[in-house]
């Protein structure tokens, strides 16, 4: 049986290697990794031009100059400018501070509490797993957004409130990731061994599962963060995220959508900066799964 | 999870892996109907079961948390103004307000359950009549997305699996991408800019008067709306067909020389399209929420609106009560997705 299936597979690797069928399946993980290469670029750009805001811009955002209230695109104002006249395009790039901050943040939140109770779910299973997995189901029954709305709703509008929120949410994906992996890691000797050697749990879970389900964590971070930017962005647009006069790029949307068939450089730029920023962390992560294994996409 | 319809690839991906587990012998293996019936009934049993927890938990939390707001809620109640203190005490009292937070909570799940979520403090209306005013323009909204994103994605499902790695395929993942990632409000203003502005086709504000006005306006807002779940569908689309298209009997159909349009049609469309459906049902959960968002880009007086208005005014009985609604009408759908699942897959109701 054993030396069939070997026969098997090295002869499919023969085949595979001399049949012209091998060039496009080359072609396509080259294409996959090229994009997820392009999508790694352009995230280190944005996150350059949140560094980098100062350098970048001449006017200051959140100044005002009626006289110069809703203009087109010129060499003053790349952009143009708003309705209370603040150049668009210094908006746009102070803006990408909160957003990417805020996102990262919504993560970290999310992985601090999230990663601990998916390696202890995982790794003791019966009843303590079924407690934390029953929990966290309870919040995954409520509507994301509306349970974000609800909290910023009663704490008040704030970013600081939105990135509370959106990091609660957001628990449960990340503990259910670390635990499917943890379940299957927890099987594999070096725990066993370390067990023998009699490390205390403590030390087994975070210094050696830990390191361990480091990966699908990655990735996992990678998508969470695209869900974090349209997030905060919805939040934002509906007045509950960042508050006026600072820039983000879900409020530039909603202040631009009242003088839209002016001046829709605002609204428009804001969202396409969204826009590539989601579609970026979204084909970083598909390649970071596709690189680290390409056998674990399902999780 | 995130806030923003889920029409993701990772739950694609999920999905598609508890379906292309299992040989097809297993997926379709035969039990007598009397069987199922008992599996069914077991399964639902289970699955009502373990909503209860659920609905205190959500309940729980929704009354809590607006509880958790600073100010008097009798002093809100009134508008802030300066009255005396036996009107306050009044108000304490039929509201419940003097007593615990847990017997208040009590209190108003009792009266929930009886489909009294309280009164508006400045609509000075009853919240559970507001909500039944509302819904119907909510429920408009997300049945014509799941109708436009449906006849869109089928057809550019089956394409890109008839045509595999083609231009067609290339362009519908790319749609597909662009979907997911564009915030549907973003979508929505594009939409407004461009059809309601610029070609002035379709009206961008409003919900119109009379069934046939309110559709014509709908058109705009549920083809945003679908927009942002047409990859998912289309990709289900396109690996069920292409699972299916490769197996024996579709291979048998074309051995007796059938056309193609028929064997398409007829014998592997119908296979194709289970999964298809059940994932159509389970983003019904999803528009849910995405229907606040496009409601308030659009200027919809729907239960979206309802909630976003209600935090601008502080109205509380409001936020509480549509939220309550709509965190039951998300958990039932998706109970009924579950058992629509079960129904369709074997191996979930065995376990």
């Amino acid at each position: 049986m054993m030396t069939d299936q070997a026969a098997l597979a090295s002869s499919e690797q023969l085949t595979a290697s001399t049949a012209p069928t091998r060039r496009s399946i080359w072609q396509a993980a080259f294409f996959r990794n090229r994009l997820a290469v392009v999508s790694g670029v352009v995230l280190l750009l944005i996150l350059l031009m949140a560094v980098a805001a100062p350098l970048l811009t001449i006017h200051d955002p959140i100044a005002q100059n009626m006289a110069e209230s809703l203009q087109g695109p010129s060499r003053e104002h790349w952009l143009g400018t708003d309705k209370q006249g603040r150049d668009t395009w210094s908006r746009l790039v102070y803006g990408a501070r909160p957003t990417l901050a805020g996102a990262v943040l919504v993560v970290l939140i999310s992985e601090l509490v999230g990663v601990p109770l998916g390696l202890i779910s995982g790794y003791y299973g019966g009843r303590v797993d079924n407690f934390i997995m029953r929990s966290l189901d309870m919040l995954l029954a409520f509507p994301a957004l509306l349970l974000a709305i609800l909290i910023v709703a009663t704490f008040g509008r704030s970013l600081t409130n939105v990135v509370i929120a959106l990091g609660i949410v957001y628990i449960p994906a990340i503990a259910r990731v670390v635990r499917s992996v943890t379940l299957v890691q927890r099987q594999q000797t070096y725990v066993e061994a370390a067990r023998a050697i009699g490390y205390d749990d403590r030390r087994i879970l975070f210094r050696h599962l830990l390191p361990n389900v480091a990966s699908p964590i990655f990735v996992q971070s990678s998508i969470d963060l695209a869900y974090a930017i349209l997030d905060i962005a919805a939040l934002s647009f509906l007045g509950l995220g960042i508050q006026p006069p600072d820039p983000d790029w879900g409020s530039m949307l909603a202040e631009g959508r009242s003088f839209l068939l002016l001046s829709p450089y605002a609204s428009i730029s804001a969202g396409v900066a969204i826009m590539i920023a989601v579609i970026a962390f979204n084909l970083f992560g598909d390649g970071l799964r596709a690189q680290f294994d390409p056998k674990q996409r399902e999780i | 999870m995130g806030c923003v319809p889920r029409g993701d690839f990772a739950l694609f991906r999920s999905f598609q892996a508890t379906h292309t587990r299992g040989t097809s012998a297993e997926r379709h293996s035969y039990v007598s109907l009397f069987t199922f019936y008992v599996l069914m009934l077991r399964y639902t049993a289970k699955r009502l079961l373990a909503l209860i927890p659920i609905l205190i938990f959500t309940s729980f939390v929704t009354f809590e948390l607006v509880r958790l707001t600073p100010g008097d809620p009798a002093l809100i109640m009134v508008g802030g103004r300066r009255t005396s203190p036996e009107v306050l005490q009044n108000i304490r009292q039929k509201y419940a307000l003097d007593r615990d937070p847990i017997s208040q909570y009590f209190f108003w799940v009792g009266n929930a359950l009886r489909g009294n979520l309280g009164e508006s403090f400045r609509l000075k209306q009853n919240v559970s009549n507001l909500i039944l005013a509302r819904l119907p323009l909510t429920l408009k909204l997300i049945t014509l997305s799941v109708i436009i994103s449906t006849l869109l994605a089928i057809p550019l499902g089956i394409l890109s699996a008839l045509y595999k790695n083609s231009w067609i395929d290339y362009t519908s993942s790319l749609v597909g991408l662009v979907g997911v990632s564009s915030p549907v409000f973003f979508t929505g203003v594009v939409a407004v800019l461009v059809f309601g502005y610029w070609l002035s086709w379709l009206p961008a504000f409003g919900a119109g008067k009379g069934f046939w006005d309110e559709l014509y306006h709908l058109i705009l807002p549920s083809s945003v709306l679908a927009l942002s779940m047409l990859a998912l569908t289309a990709r289900m689309t396109r690996s069920a067909m292409l699972e299916v298209l490769g197996s024996d009997y579709i291979e048998a159909a074309r051995a007796k020389g059938l056309p193609t349009s028929t064997i398409v049609i007829k014998h592997a469309l119908r296979n194709a399209l289970i999964p298809v459906v059940t994932v159509a049902s389970l983003q019904m959960g999803f528009l849910l929420v995405g229907s606040v968002l496009v409601e308030f880009t659009f200027g919809l007086g729907g239960l979206g609106s309802l909630i976003t208005d209600g935090i601008q005014n502080r109205d509380y009985p409001i936020v509480q009560g549509t939220v309550l609604f709509l965190v039951v009408m998300f958990a039932l759908l998706n109970l009924a997705t579950d058992l629509l699942y079960a129904a369709i897959d074997p191996r979930i109701r065995y376990s």
